[in-house]
């Protein structure tokens, strides 16, 4: 059964993922007073990528063909690794603990990376280097998360922590889990690409993701943009499902109609949290570059200070 | 009731980082205005859970609201409005350290306060948290240091009495009231005297024909 229940998460993730991206895009044009797309866009628009030819840089080598293929199978992979509709280990769960989930995000990001440097496009470049910049400081303050977490849990397995936080009213109104809830949600806003830190537009100035992708095409395009939405679907249900509400996801004892029906609450609990970005990207102006880091030292500070809540916190 | 205690503790400490991140010194004097009430709310519950002397406590509570989180910022707003045509405006040219090293070396303050507190007063009061306002008494040393402007400073300082107000009530209860009610007195005054050389300064300075932003860095 835990087979099968693997194979209906991944395909959650890979049916869905597209759809949550088109419920933000037509919330934030609805919030500005405009009609906006139809929230089947993404598929729209990937049916139409998948249909189109790719065309390759003449100086890149495999791995700039390679690169979206190989990122589509590493969020794949999470995706069966974390407590996305259930709330108990499923087949491949054992495969990564938090930090392991942690590090194939990295390994996954450091491909993208590989993939535009190999495009030669100064853009690609441009948008590496900056990633590279915010990623350097970001990912040390997400191992610092979950550092936090473990501390609180005792292990760092995602399902426990899960557990510990819908059991233990003394932990989830903690401050360490306060401070750690706003941490993680300052990366999520890096990660994801929203405002503050990151604008949806071509601007020389501002842009991070959009231009490590300048060269792509077609198909290729397509995966990078499939695997760009199951990332953003992957660390919100995270934040969901382990952080914020780690209520109500189905333990090992629920039966399968409980689960169907709980993936329709995280749906609804995915389309809250949209809502809240889309409500940053069209409320908020972009930060200059270089204030990002700023925002990254709030988002340390309020993990160090949930280290020093335990310290005061513990017995 | 430790845990709500810890809770506004923390919350101050993220209020002085806010203050730090913040350059516009309106800004500032609101985000004091609101730690003055959350120590407010703070000794309200420390009167709840001491019945004997709950009483005084709720007096020196309505003291820091009606002074700390009001009538100062109203003075210096006011203040900021007599002498500036735009107060709103009115904000730190060039801080001497960016936003994220403050918030930096904001934070490794708040740990030497942690270990000069851990290493002194909590061998005989035993009190983990009370390491707290020790870590706010750091930040707003911070505060005053690393800011040149006097309106920011005088902030600082103020943020330091809160701390100062905040161990006491926190840490030493039993305190006589009228050593902590005359601390916050004492501080109108001294915001009411500050306001008032400001302004005599910046007259006798635009007298002399200078730059009284120029001249009103400390």
């Amino acid at each position: 059964m835990l087979v099968v229940y693997s194979i209906v998460e991944i395909l959650y993730v890979l049916l869905l993922a597209p759809l949550v991206a088109g419920i933000q895009y037509k919330m934030e044009e609805r919030l500005e007073s405009r009609q906006g797309p139809s929230v089947l866009q993404p598929y729209y628009d990937l049916i139409k990528l998948f249909g189109k030819e790719s065309l390759v840089p003449k100086v890149s080598s495999p791995v700039y063909r390679l690169g979206p293929y190989v990122v589509f199978m590493f969020y794949l992979f999470i995706a069966i690794i974390l407590p996305i509709i259930t709330a108990f280990p499923l087949s491949y769960a054992s495969a990564a603990d938090f930090v392991g989930g942690g590090l194939l995000f990295g390994a996954a990001s450091a491909v993208k990376k590989f993939t535009a440097i190999d495009s030669r496009c100064n853009y690609a470049h441009l948008g590496t280097s900056r990633s590279a910049s915010l990623g350097a400081l970001s990912e040390p303050i997400m191992v610092l998360i979950f550092i936090m977490l473990g501390v609180l849990s005792d292990t760092n397995n995602p399902f426990v922590i899960n557990h510990v936080l819908r059991n233990s009213s003394h932990w989830y109104f903690s401050l360490l889990h306060g401070f750690v809830v706003i941490a993680f949600f300052i990366i999520l806003i890096i990660e994801t690409g929203q405002l503050p830190v990151e604008s949806h537009t071509n601007g020389e100035l501002g842009m991070i993701d959009q231009a490590m992708p300048f060269e792509y095409t077609g198909r290729d395009l397509a995966m990078y943009k499939w695997a760009a939405y199951m990332k953003s679907f992957l660390l919100m249900s995270v934040f969901l499902n382990v952080y914020i509400l780690p209520f109500a996801v189905p333990t090992e004892d629920a039966g399968v109609l409980t689960i169907v029906v709980y993936m329709g609450i995280h749906l609804a609990k995915l389309i809250g949290l949209v809502l809240v970005f889309a409500l940053l990207n069209t409320t908020v102006s972009k930060f200059r570059l270089y204030k990002n880091f700023d925002f990254l030292a709030v988002a340390f500070a309020l993990a160090f200070l949930a280290s020093l809540a335990y310290y005061i916190s513990k017995p | 009731m430790g845990q709500t205690f810890q809770i506004l503790g923390f919350f101050l400490i993220v209020l002085t980082l806010l203050m730090q991140w913040e350059t516009y010194v309106k800004g500032v004097i609101w985000l004091f205005s609101i730690s003055s009430f959350v120590v407010a709310l703070f000794l309200v519950l420390l009167g709840l859970s001491h019945p004997g002397q709950g009483y005084l406590l709720f007096v020196l509570a309505g003291l820091t609201v009606s002074v700390r989180g009001i009538i100062i910022p109203l003075i210096m707003n006011k203040a900021l409005r007599s002498l500036y045509k735009k107060p709103w405006r009115v904000r730190e040219d060039r801080p001497m350290l960016g936003i994220g090293g403050s918030i930096l070396v904001s934070l490794i303050l708040i740990l030497i306060g942690f270990f000069i507190y851990q290493n002194s007063l909590y061998e005989v009061l035993k009190i983990k948290s009370g390491a707290v306002p020790f870590a706010l008494f750091m930040q707003a040393s911070l505060l005053i240091i690393s800011r040149k402007n006097a309106y920011i400073q005088m902030m600082g300082f103020l943020v330091m009495e809160n701390a100062v107000v905040m161990l006491s009530g926190w840490v030493f209860s039993g305190l006589p009231f009228v050593v902590e009610a005359g601390a916050i007195l004492d501080l109108l005054g001294l915001v009411v005297v500050s306001s008032l050389i400001i302004r005599v300064r910046e007259e006798a300075i635009m007298q002399e024909g200078d730059s009284f932003e120029k001249e009103l860095r400390g």
